[in-house]
């Protein structure tokens, strides 16, 4: 019974920093994601384009793992030390930012062209077109891709056990050979992923359709 | 700078093959993955499709349950409590398993998005002519749903090729764990890393290159096509 | 109405090509305060495009627009010569001269009011009690006061054109620019729109109509212009110019569009 209680705590305890990695990668991947897109959709040279594009296609063709890999034993070796946490903050978010860029600017290019036009003939300079006319629809239009992205971020820290960073699959492994549980703690990461990603995509849906009945 | 590349060149005899020998471990890890994911996406899809209501939640709950798990989490535990229950898989085999076991949960949802973008009058007009069912399935309904199928396909295979460095933590060599070793030999993980990035650059981006060249040569060809 | 009333917006040498097409061959007129003026022609004639170059929806290549002898959508360049205003820069201007679309380009996330008020809080400067005044004002001036609450999506396409212009009269224009108002309305809504232009145009206001609607051209106008082919083929008052045509090109457009049915009855 000890050792349940054990591993419930420290599968608990990796359960938090597995979200402190999820906010902080989310923050840094709707910020950056946000402002590429408005660039690209919006920034007409064409060497803008050819760089958001080179760089994205790099991000979203190589695994998560190389890039965490890259950021955390690579850079140190050129002296450049981050922590664990900070490295999967900045790996998933660099990540997420790639992804959340072509998400966003579907989202833009969906919106009618007129939406844009009536707001600049209304006077509003293009700062107020995107932030009163633009965006509210965007993110409007992207909450299922959004959603989907965060559900996936959750999942995705599970990557950085691999980087040392003590969150759920790190405590997992280190418990096995501490406790010899494999079952139950192998059987409690799963049931604790599914416990955090299952209600966050059922919040997904719920606001989906709240925001569907409102109109 | 140019110290930067030279470390390649020294070290290139060493890694290539090695990093070679781990990239065709990590292509069969991801094809094997792939086909086992089709084959059990297009079971599921039967199943999500069937007249039985049963059927029908179990598969919906399978589905659900993947998605709201990670992979690793789904690797580690085949890897090492599969054992406990007299199954022992090499970290090949559980690494083709996990993929597999995940990949067949978004295949299942590629197929159903594609079978359901035929026109129901396509089945119907099948069916008139005299076709049996499966003919009509055969000749009409796939050939049509692969068309809006194939890119996502296509995707979903180079998700599956990322996603087989996760077989690294659990001792398969494959590209990302070969250039884990190297790294820890050379003291150069920078240059590995980005190296192995490099390799599965060269595969995926192809892909995902030719992925979308498909889908805005299917959508085009599908107004024209397109009835009703 | 009168032909002492003083030049509001003077248009000169108006050019501009898409690809290889000369949409707008030189293209002049003007507009005087308290006038209505209408711009017929074919499709392709290039009177939408003109209109949207009044206000720099579109950048013309060559030519000038005045407005009260401010030059719009252009400043002078540092090497001499003038370039073009940026969107920022073109803000303040674009206020004075209110724009009704086709499409009528309401604000879907946003309640009717508050697609009226955006413009005076945003661009405006107003406070909000003020803007919300405003709107209910020009909203009670379209006949829809009632539905300042409800969102765009609700209401009809004949009632979402006049939020429209509710939207433009609340910048308070100096001219109001109508883009086709009613081609992409169900017939019987039309009529509800179009009343609600006369009773601008009998107010004295400034406006350009870009419009399929002969009749009504011949009711509301007091000038009218015919474009065909990036040129303007024939202008004068609008008895004139639809009674009486005098170019051929003006009179095989309006035979082609049959006899004009009869004018509004409200």
């Amino acid at each position: 019974m000890q050792a349940f209680l054990v591993i419930v705590k420290m599968l608990s305890i990796g359960a938090l920093t597995a979200l402190q990695i999820s906010v902080g990668a989310l923050a840094i991947a709707v910020c950056v994601g946000l402002l590429l897109a408005i660039t690209r959709c919006f920034v007409r040279r064409r060497w803008v384009q050819v760089a958001i594009a080179a760089w994205s296609e790099w991000v979203r063709n190589v695994p998560a793992l190389a890039h965490l890999f890259v950021l955390y034993f690579g850079l140190a070796s050129a002296g450049i030390r981050l922590s664990p946490v900070t490295a999967a903050c900045l790996g998933l978010g660099m990540v997420g930012a790639a992804v959340l860029c072509d998400v966003f600017t579907a989202g833009l290019r969906s919106l009618h062209l007129g939406q844009r036009e009536a707001a600049l003939s209304v006077g509003l300079v293009p700062v107020q077109v995107l932030r009163f006319v633009l965006l509210p629809q965007m993110f409007r239009v992207t909450l299922p891709s959004l959603g989907n992205y965060a559900s996936q971020l959750v999942k995705d820290t599970s990557i950085a056990s691999a980087i040392a960073v003590p969150e759920i699959m790190f405590y997992a492994r280190h418990l096995v050979t501490s406790t010899f549980e494999t079952t139950a703690i192998y059987l409690g990461a799963i049931l604790l992923y599914a416990a955090i990603v299952l209600p966050l995509t059922w919040l997904f849906a719920h606001a989906e359709r709240r925001l569907e009945l409102s109109r | 700078m140019i110290e930067f590349f030279s470390a390649y060149a020294d070290y290139w005899a060493d890694w290539g093959p090695r990093l070679r020998a781990a990239a065709l471990v990590t292509a069969a890890l991801s094809v094997g993955g792939f086909v086992l994911a089709v084959l059990l996406g297009s079971l599921l899809t039967v199943a999500l499709r069937s007249a039985s209501v049963w059927l029908q939640r179990v598969a919906n709950a399978y589905v659900q349950f993947i998605r709201a798990v990670p992979l690793l989490a789904l690797l580690l535990a085949i890897y090492f409590v599969l054992p406990g229950a007299g199954l022992v898989l090499s970290g090949f085999q559980a690494g083709v398993l996990g993929l597999g076991l995940q990949g067949s949960a978004y295949v299942a949802e590629i197929l159903r998005g594609g079978l359901g973008a035929v026109h129901k009058g396509q089945r119907e007009a099948g069916l008139t002519v005299g076709m049996t069912p499966w003919q009509v399935f055969c000749h009409v309904t796939a050939p049509q749903a692969m068309r809006v199928m194939l890119p996502p396909l296509l995707n979903a295979y180079v998700s599956l090729l990322k996603d087989s460095s996760l077989c690294a933590l659990i001792a398969t060599d494959e590209l990302l764990l070969t250039a884990r070793a190297i790294s820890s030999e050379s003291f150069l993980p920078l240059h590995i890393f980005l190296l192995a990035g490099l390799f599965y650059f060269a595969i995926a981006f192809p892909l995902s290159m030719c992925s979308r060249w498909l889908e805005t040569r299917l959508r085009r060809g599908r107004r024209v096509m397109g009835a009703t | 109405m009168n032909t002492i009333a003083p030049s509001l917006l003077r248009v000169e040498g108006l050019t501009k090509s898409f690809g290889s097409a000369q949409v707008l061959q030189g293209i002049s007129f003007e507009l005087h305060k308290g006038e209505t003026l209408a711009l017929l022609g074919p499709s392709g004639s290039g009177k939408s495009t003109c209109l949207r170059c009044l206000n720099f929806l579109e950048k013309p290549d060559g030519g000038s627009v005045t407005l009260e002898n401010e030059r719009i959508g252009q400043l002078p360049a540092r090497r001499g010569g003038t370039r073009l205003m940026t969107d920022a820069e073109l803000a303040p201007q674009r206020a004075e001269l209110a724009m009704v679309f086709q499409g009528f380009n309401l604000w879907p996330h946003l309640n009717v009011r508050d697609n009226v008020a955006l413009g005076p809080i945003r661009a405006g400067g107003l406070r909000k009690s003020e803007a919300y005044e405003l709107a209910e004002a020009m909203l009670d001036k379209v006949h829809l006061r009632h539905k300042a609450h409800d969102y765009p999506e609700r209401l009809s396409g004949g009632q979402q054109q006049r939020v429209a212009i509710a939207r433009a009269l609340a910048q308070r224009p100096k001219v109001i620019l109508f883009d086709e108002p009613t081609s992409a309305l169900d017939p019987e809504l039309v009529n509800e729109v179009l009343g609600v232009i006369k009773e601008l145009a009998e107010e004295g206001r400034s406006m350009i109509l870009v419009t399929h609607e002969i009749a009504f051209a011949r009711e509301v106008a007091d000038r009218v212009i015919f474009m065909d082919g990036g040129h303007i083929v024939e202008q004068g008052t609008a008895a004139q110019v639809i009674d009486c045509p005098q170019a051929a090109r003006t009179r095989a457009f309006l035979r082609l569009v049959g006899n004009a049915p009869l004018p509004l009855s409200a």
